[in-house]
């Protein structure tokens, strides 16, 4: 009997959290980095990818009349760069040379990334920043 | 002062393991003396720890760069207001600031309780005094805030000017106050347990301890998300960041348990459960400490993680197998004299087909085929099949869950929810790191296993070969089922009593339903602009407002037969009779009027932007805005662009609206100032970006309905709370009320 | 300099003061003395008025009500019964009725 009830309870518990684990799962984004992204064999994910790396120096331009935004997004180990177009508001704590990540999907055919959304690491003299919040 | 700091802390130390030890060698020879000892050692070292928190406090203000802390933190040009907050600013400081909460929380309630309770004082000190100390070892090993700087730099660093806000000043130690007060009813439950105390008045002790901490984490949660809409400048208040679900995840544990202690006070039921839901509470608090403190979880890597996390998830593992072994060791004085539902062999086995026919199902959904349809159908059948096949046992399962279906029920039903949900979040919040650790563990096995599976099985394999990151859509997805679920229960809870439904609740569902419904569909099939979803859920909060009001209203009306009380003098006799019951009421009203204010701003906001130079107009919907002036101004720590606007509707001028962008000298980094134009409807958050030095700027305007209601109901959600916790004085029952009326007569 | 000497003025303070109880007698048991019952038979009360609102306003049938408020009526004497003798049953007994409210 209590062992039945075990079991029920039990398959009960891993159902919820295995559902929990797949649902989990579809909204999820993964991480890559430039290197990869515009490596020969590289598919093209439906769902959208994240891409890290460090803004190349000078290579922001905006455009005068609009919220738009390009750079260059450089690998950390490979040194490869990638052409992000961003539209929407920076942050403010986005700079040139900073560690970013961008939120979107890669256009192999045009080698532009589009970006729907910019995260900024903070560096480590704003190391508190999300600390507190 | 340095010296003196150090040597205060070391104190405390010495102090909080003298008195651990006192205690137990107080427990072993019986002997009171240690245990008087104990309590002194207690109280000395909330003293001490109070002593080096004021020292470092002058230090801080006296701006005393000679600490590391100090120089890290605060700046010559920082206003001393914020230097006074840097207190909290840091790692090591809002470390110091756990630790004097929780010793002064613990002082007092040694000073409340060791008379009182003198057999349980012991453990209590134990519990609490074990994890004082766990944090006094986190200053001495990893942060300590009496470090000296080495050199001793001209100037700080100055304080992030994100954190310089009003609501920085406030939003930490409210928070902190929250999570180190969960301390104190872990102690004293387990203390109780262990002293062999759990009769009584223990949950009255826990309860109003768990109310104060729930009150003070709830202020820091709206603060919070007033800190976040006001300063981060993206429009929203809650963006499922971990460091914010790690305040939410132990807040749904402690609103569970404040819903599952009226259950044992009346019933009796549920005493296991709630002494593993002020642990779990407890363990929570330690965990969101973790998540904010350590670096461990961060959706935006950028800290290095700290050796700290190891300890922290050393200590919360210990206070868990620590827990649960005594929770086992002690079930049987917890057993309940009531059941709600005894289910028999009989009911399991006909729970068993149904739990597979389930399994079955979601199988089937997930092979998703084109037959899907006849899947259904036949599960259908199958379903029909057991019912009739097993229908005796079926009758009388039925007929027990259907006493689920009463007050008893719906608290169960509230706590599944909240159970529910705090595994989501938490599962959430801690996945992409788990995920680290799934992809190590890969890692780990053979190159020729992994690569048959990059073969055989593609995705799996980068799947275990990516950092992932759960994005907030995971959450919104799973607030929409919980919310309704959520907004049923208290339309349809004040209505239920013990033990049976009663007619009241089904006619409520009819009139719900009759109202609903053609709304819902009447707005589904297009000819309201609006969501059918945003207008169920209006619905219900509306619902469920009448629903108190109307309960509260009725009870009025027997006062008013019974004794002969006017309305108003029989709502305040009823309010000031049955603090817990109104007050718990007035709570609810502040979540519905949250509900409210959050269902405006994520279904109905509205987004505009415009590039415009000084003297131009531009719309943004209803409203024109015309950006008349940009201002420059100075201070030491800041220079700051002020652009005014004056808000035009119809033709009038109705408003002023002054954004800003500041730049900090020592960050380099352009802070946005936002300015919001609030009233009861709708709040306009300008975000302004200059765009060269002849004015021309850039403005992007969010009309944000009903935000003001979200801070309106975290107002009242606090009050409800401070309410119930106040002492009711001795009450009359009815009965007495209506002998007392007639002997007047 | 005169930062040592605070911190030795301190040390001997707190010594003294954590030590000071064994300089005295053996003191009495610590036991409750206290306030667990009034707490409790407040929280009866509490339950006894609300049963009884629930029941005039129809939420409760009058077989449940009157079953339930026996229950809390005989929990309630019962909580008034242990308040009279407080200082008869010392605390030393470990396996006390574990009967809650």
């Amino acid at each position: 009997m209590s062992q039945l009830k075990f079991l029920a309870i039990a398959l009960l518990f891993i159902g919820v959290v295995g559902y929990l684990l797949f649902s989990g799962l579809q909204e999820t984004v993964y991480y890559y980095t430039v290197g990869e992204v515009l490596a020969a064999d590289f598919q093209p994910h439906s769902r959208g990818i994240r891409l890290t790396g460090t803004v190349v120096a000078g290579s922001v331009t905006r455009q005068p009349d609009s919220l738009v935004m390009d750079f260059l997004l450089a690998d950390d180990q490979t040194g490869d760069t990638l052409k992000i177009h961003y539209q929407g508001v920076v942050p403010d704590s986005f700079k040139e040379d900073r560690h970013v990540v961008v939120e979107g999907t890669f256009h192999p055919d045009r080698r532009q990334f589009e970006a729907g959304n910019l995260l900024v690491k903070c560096p480590s003299k704003y190391e508190e920043e999300k600390a507190s919040t | 002062m340095l010296l003196l700091g150090n040597f205060l802390l070391i104190a405390t130390f010495g102090l909080l393991a003298y008195c651990l030890v006192a205690t137990v060698l107080g427990l072993r020879s019986r002997d009171t003396r240690w245990w008087e000892s104990a309590i002194r050692a207690v109280y000395a070292a909330t003293a001490t720890v109070i002593a080096s928190s004021v020292i470092l406090t002058i230090a801080l203000i006296s701006r005393d760069f000679r600490f590391e802390y100090v120089a890290r933190h605060v700046s010559s040009t920082l206003p001393l207001a914020y230097c006074a907050t840097a207190f909290w600013a840091g790692q090591a400081g809002s470390l110091l600031f756990w630790l004097l909460v929780l010793l002064v929380f613990v002082a007092v309630s040694l000073r409340l309780y060791h008379r009182s309770h003198g057999e349980v004082i012991p453990y209590f000190i134990l519990f609490a005094g074990g994890s004082a100390l766990f944090f006094n070892l986190l200053l001495l090993m990893f942060t300590n805030p009496f470090a000296p700087a080495n050199p001793v730099p001209p100037d700080g660093l100055g304080m992030n000017p994100l954190l310089q806000n009003v609501m920085m000043v406030f939003h930490p130690p409210t928070l902190f106050l929250g999570y180190v007060g969960f301390t104190i009813p872990f102690a004293f439950a387990l203390g109780s347990l262990l002293a062999g105390r759990f009769a009584l008045d223990w949950i009255t002790i826990v309860r109003k301890w768990t109310l104060v901490s729930w009150i003070f984490l709830t202020v820091g949660i709206i603060l919070g998300m007033q800190w976040a809409y006001v300063e981060l400048g993206w429009g929203g208040y809650w963006g499922w960041d971990p460091v914010e679900n790690a305040s939410f995840i132990p807040w749904l544990a402690a609103t569970a348990l404040l819903h599952t202690v009226i259950l044992q006070e009346q019933k009796g039921l549920f005493k296991k459960w709630n002494v593993f839901l002020v642990v779990l509470t407890f363990l929570l608090c330690i965990f969101g400490t973790f998540i904010t403190r350590s670096g461990f979880i961060e959706s935006v890597h950028a800290f290095a993680l700290s050796d700290i996390g190891y300890y922290f998830l050393a200590f919360m593992l210990l206070v868990l197998v620590l827990c649960l072994i005594i929770l086992y060791r002690s079930r049987k004085k917890l057993t309940g004299q009531n059941h709600l539902i005894r289910l028999d062999a009989a009911d399991w086995s006909l729970l068993q087909w149904l739990l597979f026919l389930v399994a079955f199902y979601i199988v089937l959904l997930q092979i998703r085929t084109y037959y899907a349809r006849a899947a259904e159908y036949s599960v259908i059948l199958l379903l029909i099949g057991i019912l009739v096949w097993k229908r005796s046992a079926a009758a009388s399962l039925g007929r027990k869950l259907l006493r689920l279906l009463s007050r008893e029920g719906m608290f169960i039903l509230t706590n599944f929810i909240f159970m529910f949900f705090l595994l989501f979040v938490f599962w959430g919040t801690v996945y992409p790191t788990l995920h680290e650790g799934l992809m190590e563990l890969y890692a780990g096995f053979s190159g020729g296993f992994r690569e048959s599976v990059a073969q055989s099985l593609p995705g799996l394999h980068e799947f275990f070969q990516r950092k992932l990151a759960v994005s907030p859509a995971f959450f919104n997805k799973w607030v929409m089922p919980f919310a309704l679920v959520l907004l049923f229960m208290m339309v349809f809870c004040p209505l239920f009593g013990w033990r049976k439904l009663n007619r009241k609740v089904i006619y409520f569902l009819l009139a719900v339903l009759l109202v609903l419904v053609p709304l819902a569909i009447y707005t589904g099939l297009g000819v309201g602009a609006v969501s059918w979803m945003s207008v169920v859920l209006f619905g219900l909060t509306g619902f469920a407002i009448i629903a108190i009001v109307s309960d509260v209203f009725s009870a009025v009306a027997i006062r008013r037969r019974l004794a002969g009380e006017s309305w108003l003098r029989g709502a305040a006799n009823l309010f000031r009779k049955n603090k817990r019951r109104y007050g718990g009421y007035l709570s609810h009203i502040g979540v519905l009027i949250l509900i409210i204010g959050i269902i405006g701003s994520s279904f109905y906001t509205q987004e505009y932007e415009s590039e415009v130079n000084i003297g131009e107009t531009f719309i943004a919907g209803e409203w024109e805005l015309k950006y008349v002036d940009l201002q420059f101004s100075q201070d030491p720590e800041k220079s700051m662009y002020q652009a005014i606007l004056e808000v035009i509707r119809n033709g009038r001028t109705v408003g002023r609206i002054t954004p800003e962008k500041h730049l900090h000298r020592k960050f380099e980094q352009p802070m946005t100032e936002v300015s919001i134009d609030f009233n009861l409807l709708r709040d306009l958050y300008v975000i302004f970006s200059p765009v060269n030095r002849a004015g021309r700027a850039y403005f992007k305007i969010l009309v944000n309905p009903l935000v003001i209601w979200i801070w309106v109901g975290g107002l009242l959600i606090t009050l409800g709370g401070i309410y119930a916790i106040l002492p009711n004085r001795r009450r009359l029952v009815l009965s007495e009320l209506a002998a007392k009326e007639e002997h007047h007569a | 300099m005169p930062e040592v000497l605070i911190i030795l003025f301190a040390l001997l303070g707190i010594v003294y003061y954590v030590c000071q109880p064994f300089f005295g007698k053996t003191a009495a048991a610590a036991r409750s003395t206290g306030t667990e019952h009034d707490v409790a038979m407040r929280v009866l009360e509490e339950s006894l008025a609300n049963l009884e609102y629930d029941y005039r306003a129809g939420k409760i049938g009058e077989e449940d009500f009157l079953d339930m408020q026996s229950d809390l009526q005989h929990r309630l004497t019962e909580c008034r019964d242990q308040a009279r003798r407080p200082a008869a049953e010392p605390a030393k007994s470990k396996h006390r009725s574990t009967r809650t409210t």
